[in-house]
């Protein structure tokens, strides 16, 4: 069931993302267009400026505008009306939960994709590319690590970052459900709660961290002198740590999506 | 063996209980109204049956099994208002509900569609709350189910519609099944039904065959419920 569930997640999402691909290619084959002539008119120039100005808000946005549709699918599919459907189906509470952080990840995915062939049609980015190279360079030498590890780690913190963000409000929102009135306000508030305790977790088990690995981690910090083994660890002990969390928030929504309160 | 069995079943939303030790075991192959007023603890009763809430104690038994896939997989039910997604078009619900309950009949859903002059090609949100209404129900009747809760299914509708409502739902239901049909209207729907639950304060105030019921009091059961639950 897990499949036909992730099907019409897919579809639903799809439907509200894919004009904002379409808009992100359009805009960035225009841009490239204008691009060519700009130089011979003011007035091109002016509606270039404008449009890029335009495409970069398009660009800050996307991602913003993917998690506010994984949000708003978990919530209208589960919680509003639409969940009397959803939950007299004979699919599984977890079969539920997990297509919707599936669709989550692959828009993600599909948006961060999609966001890298706009830019690379809109300018010319062999510059930017090379700058990022350099960037990666620089920061494997001083992790004493290869420059795949630091691309490979770069992406793991991106989506592992998001996926806590997209299943914390999951959570937040079916922590909301318990109460009998104002369920979206406190769907809110729990979200809210959550990052807060999430933060503190994270600042008490890195400062655990620290200690246990070399006290003096702090200061060698401060003196500019590095230290790659241990802030090695330290970042794959906050991968452990949003690991940690994202289980946290997968198992109280599924255990509210056990418990339903749907008035 | 009862197709549905509640035990003790108790409910409250805070401190107010509005269900208090209902005990109730409906049979196969009936007809039954669940009629009481407002706030007498209908819906909420309905909700608890397809787990859409869960019960503070007591329990609910589906052929013997607890609410769960099981249960979901033999219920067919219409809530009191829409539960479909207005931006999906009429034959994308086909398909939904085809996809997810084995015993959906497409073809049977396409001639009723035919029949209320539908087009399976409209968008949900394209139509009228009373057309919506009748989309949904096509798709509740469509399924061969065990059991059938319709809570208030002709509720939004003119008076015509109504009588061929219910013709809908009494030619297209599978004869081994019951329905549960909640409602107000009472006298529009009395000639169909095999036995009457009144349900009050959140408890079982009566609960037997419409025939018998009518012959004891003398009286139809659009009065009897008048009578009972005079303001």
């Amino acid at each position: 069931m897990l499949k036909k569930v992730l099907k019409y997640d897919l579809q639903s999402m799809g439907k509200s993302l894919f004009p904002l691909y379409a808009a992100l290619i359009i805009m960035a084959i225009i841009l490239r267009l204008l691009n060519l002539v700009a130089d011979k008119l003011v007035l091109i120039e002016i509606i270039y400026g404008f449009m890029l100005l335009l495409f970069v808000l398009l660009m800050v946005g996307a991602l913003f505008y993917t998690f506010f549709i994984a949000i708003k699918r978990y919530y209208k599919n589960l919680f509003s009306n639409e969940g009397y459907l959803t939950h007299t189906l004979p699919v599984s509470a977890s079969s539920l939960l997990v297509s919707k952080t599936i669709s989550a990840f692959v828009y993600l995915i599909a948006t961060s994709i999609v966001m890298i062939l706009a830019l690379m049609i809109a300018i010319d980015t062999s510059q930017i590319f090379e700058i990022l190279k350099q960037g990666i360079e620089i920061m494997a030498l001083s992790m004493k690590v290869s420059n795949s590890t630091i691309i490979i780690f770069s992406i793991l913190f991106i989506i592992l970052g998001y996926m806590s963000y997209v299943l914390m409000v999951y959570a937040g929102i079916s922590l909301g459900q318990i109460h009998n009135n104002n369920k979206l306000v406190f769907s809110v508030v729990w979200s809210i709660v959550l990052y807060y305790i999430s933060q503190i977790i994270s600042i008490v088990m890195l400062g655990v961290m620290v200690v246990l690995i070399n006290p003096e981690l702090i200061d060698m910090i401060n003196q500019n002198s590095p230290a790659p083994d241990e802030m090695n660890q330290i970042i794959i002990f906050s991968f452990i740590t949003s690991l940690i969390l994202i289980g946290i928030y997968y198992i109280i929504s599924h255990n509210r999506l056990k418990h339903l309160n749907l008035q | 063996m009862s197709l549905l069995t509640c035990h003790n079943l108790s409910k409250s939303y805070g401190k107010t209980l509005v269900l208090n030790d209902i005990n109730l075991e409906i049979p196969s192959g009936k007809i039954i109204g669940l009629l009481g007023p407002n706030g007498s603890g209908k819906t909420t009763l309905i909700k608890l049956i397809n787990g859409l809430l869960m019960p503070n104690s007591g329990e609910i038994l589906i052929n013997m099994k607890p609410v769960g896939i099981n249960s979901k997989k033999v219920i067919s039910y219409l809530p009191e208002h829409s539960y479909l997604n207005f931006n999906m078009k009429v034959n994308e619900l086909i398909q939904y509900f085809s996809d997810f309950y084995k015993d959906f009949d497409k073809e049977k859903a396409y001639q009723l569609l035919k029949k209320l002059n539908i087009n399976a090609k409209d968008k949900l949100s394209a139509m009228s709350k009373g057309m919506k209404e009748k989309v949904q129900l096509v798709l509740v009747m469509s399924r061969k189910a065990d059991l059938y809760i319709l809570d208030e299914p002709i509720g939004g509708v003119d008076p015509a519609t109504r009588d061929y409502i219910l013709d809908t739902i009494l030619t297209n239901f599978n004869k081994e099944a019951s329905i549960i049909i909640s409602t107000h209207l009472i006298s529009d729907i009395e000639k169909i039904l095999d036995e009457v639950i009144f349900i009050k304060n959140g408890q079982i105030y009566l609960y037997g065959e419409a025939d018998e019921l009518r012959a004891q009091k003398g009286k139809s059961i659009d009065e009897i419920f008048r009578e009972e639950f005079k303001c």
